[in-house]
């Protein structure tokens, strides 16, 4: 595999540092759904993930970050449903291991199928 | 065409096995588990990713578990606040393949708390790798999951 190494990528008009790119791209991510089965549909970088409880998944990183992923940008959602929405969790200066809580309209934990969730950062 | 995986990063062994194994399938085992820390939380279920358990089994391109342990310990100290031993994780060699329930067992260690597969030492059996059809499919009462001690 070659390598091509640039401090700056552009398309003759814009351009970013490259630490943009690198620190940009989400560094982990998965789908799955959780409404019967507990199924993982795809990820990249995740080594496991965990049925919780009703509505909640943990996503296991096979390359850790390098510092608790409290630290870097997560994002996700739950579902296709109106209204329905989700949060993170993580536990203490945890940099292996992501928690996402779906819940639907009214706030109540609800299962969903069609859940992703990705995380932006450093890794280890 | 034969790829030397141990000399890119790990997250890089990932990209290159991605692109050239689509459509893996489901894993035919999940690891049902307890918290002795939290005994009022139902049971949890993890299975393992089609992607990491085809890599598991193609070996040469995960790390021995130990790796993920001393950087576990790492990051239990005080002050903790960035890994500065992540060189482990991609120029430790890799593991050879393992057959899937050897997978099974890696992913015990990587993936679920020291306190269930290491520590705990009560009575109640707090962790089984079952096959996937023997997992629920009606969730009606999910959090209500125990693990079946008279089946253990």
């Amino acid at each position: 595999m070659s390598t091509i190494n640039a401090q700056n990528y552009g398309d003759g008009t814009d351009s970013v540092p490259a630490s943009a790119v690198l620190q940009g791209t989400a560094k982990a991510w998965a789908a799955w759904d959780n409404d019967g089965t507990f199924t993982t549909r795809e990820t990249y970088n995740v080594s496991s993930l965990t049925d919780d409880g009703v509505g909640i998944a943990s996503l296991n990183i096979t390359n850790s970050f390098s510092l608790s992923i409290l630290n870097y940008l997560m994002s996700g959602m739950s579902g296709g449903a109106v209204g329905a929405g989700c949060h993170f969790t993580i536990a203490g200066t945890n940099s292996n291991t992501m928690q996402i809580v779906g819940h639907n309209a009214n706030g109540a934990d609800t299962d969903f199928n069609g859940n992703s969730a990705g995380c932006s950062g450093d890794l280890a | 065409m034969t790829v030397d995986y141990s000399q890119y990063k790990l997250w890089e062994r990932e990209m290159i096995f991605k692109d050239q194994h689509k459509d893996l399938p489901q894993g035919n085992y999940a690891i049902l588990w307890e918290d002795p820390a939290d005994p009022d939380a139902p049971a949890k279920v993890t299975r393992p990713s089609p992607t990491w358990l085809a890599m598991a089994m193609h070996g040469g391109i995960l790390p021995p578990v130990e790796v993920y342990h001393k950087l576990a310990e790492d990051e239990a100290k005080e002050g903790f606040t960035r890994h500065t031993q992540g060189h482990l994780l991609h120029e430790t060699p890799p593991v050879g393949p393992m057959t899937e329930e050897e997978a099974m067992e890696y992913l015990v260690q990587k993936d679920i708390p020291p306190q269930v597969w290491r520590d705990y030492k009560g009575n109640r059996q707090v962790l089984k790798i079952v096959p996937v059809h023997l997992i629920p499919t009606n969730r009606e009462f999910r959090n209500a999951w125990k693990i079946n001690q008279e089946a253990a």
